[in-house]
């Protein structure tokens, strides 16, 4: 598979990303409005029961195994905020992994903090190479975060690729927390 | 006994959880062979000159935009060809000069190619200076490629050498970022320089400033 190959798999990966955000924010939507959405978001919601912290961790570590594919393969040099993105995605791959495998759900707040500042770096990063000026005047000669190695499907990028991916973990974290008793911290035996 | 947060899967979900599983996989299975038939089998091009340089300017202070270092030392001599294979020379012959050395990929260059050349079109420019630009800086794997195309696109009329793979150019002028002005006397000194996005009301000013 080449690199043309390689990048538009992402990029199909980061569409397939978005369909699937936008499907589970429509169904919670749905499901406020009436038995009938309520309905199929527990039958949607339901099927996914125990398996939402193991989806996270698979788009948590698709993200980081692509990024460094990106970098370490095909030889495309992150930035700035590139590396931004990465110290909030690459732990979410040991967090999200150990939770799943604990079924530990105490984990939500955790990696919903993370993905969270994840989105709004990867957010401002794309908007960033859609408008130069925020980043400042000049495409420097290293690595300038304003301008994008390749752009696909007219507005997908890579930043917009780390966008997709932390949007659907956190929107998995939601259905977790739907699916999931509220967890309480443990205590310590008086 | 505190609460656990624990919420083991049951029997139930195991079989749940094999279809889905199977739906996944199947995704990005499919995902793959879509992308593996129809991403192209478009080969690294390039569009690399083979421009010869004499001369070389002090190295652009890092994040400095208008640049004063270089002022007074010998603007290089560059003699290379245009995308149709046109030789270009940009060399001291008297006069004034207005050089911009472009990269394809830069969303600045992007913007400001079709704003110098709408004020080219409306009879802009300075008399006496004479405009030329680099293509350089260039790479398949990126954006707005091939650079000959978005030349094209734009209707650019500025005189085109294009850079080598080494970027020797780029490097000679002293490998300021993009776009990269180097503005030229007519006795074939530097200016000054000036890295990143103009405006034409400032690119008009200093280009009539030149001596």
């Amino acid at each position: 598979m080449d690199f043309q190959s390689v990048r538009f798999f992402f990029a199909l990966l980061a569409l397939a990303a978005n369909a699937a955000t936008i499907g589970i924010v429509v169904l919670g939507i749905a499901g406020r409005t009436g038995s009938a959405g309520a309905d199929l978001r527990e039958r949607v919601f339901g099927a996914l029961r125990g398996l939402e912290l193991w989806l996270a961790f698979v788009v948590a570590t698709t993200a980081t195994l692509g990024s460094l594919y990106l970098s370490e393969v095909a030889d495309l040099i992150p930035c700035t905020f590139c590396w931004y993105q990465r110290i909030a995605m690459y732990p979410l791959v040991v967090i999200l992994g150990i939770a799943a495998w604990r079924s530990d759900h105490g984990v939500r707040i955790y990696a919903a903090a993370l993905a969270g500042i994840g989105a709004v770096i990867a957010a401002y990063h794309r908007l960033m190479q859609a408008f130069p000026d925020l980043g400042g005047g000049t495409c420097s000669t290293g690595v300038p975060c304003t301008a994008a190695y390749f752009t696909l499907f007219g507005f997908v990028t890579i930043p917009y690729m780390a966008l997709s991916g932390f949007l659907l973990i956190l929107a998995l974290l939601w259905i977790d927390r739907s699916n999931s008793p509220v967890p309480q911290a443990s205590l310590p035996d008086a | 006994m505190a609460a656990s947060t624990k919420n083991k899967p049951k029997s139930s979900d195991t079989s749940r959880s094999i279809p889905i599983i199977g739906i996944v996989v199947g995704i990005i299975v499919v995902l793959a062979v879509i992308a593996i038939v129809f991403a192209g089998n478009t080969e690294p091009g390039n569009e690399y000159g083979d421009p010869q340089v004499s001369g070389q300017l002090s190295l652009m202070p890092p994040d400095t935009r208008v640049d004063t270092t270089a002022n007074s030392e010998v603007s290089p001599t560059v003699i290379g060809q245009d995308f149709d294979g046109n030789e270009v020379r940009i060399e001291n012959d008297g006069r004034a000069k207005a050089i911009v050395l472009l990269a394809h990929w830069c969303g600045f260059c992007q913007n400001e190619v079709p704003t110098v050349q709408a004020w080219l079109d409306s009879g802009g420019g300075v008399e006496g200076v004479d405009m030329y630009s680099i293509a350089t800086a260039m790479d398949s794997n990126r954006d707005n490629f091939p650079p000959s195309a978005w030349f094209d696109r734009e209707g650019w009329t500025v005189p085109v050498i294009r850079d080598d793979s080494n970027n020797s150019v780029h490097t000679a002028y002293g490998s300021g970022g993009f776009p990269f002005w180097v503005f030229v006397n007519s006795d074939g000194t530097v200016a000054f320089r000036l890295a990143g996005a103009t405006t034409i009301d400032e690119l008009e000013l200093i280009m009539s400033e030149l001596t």
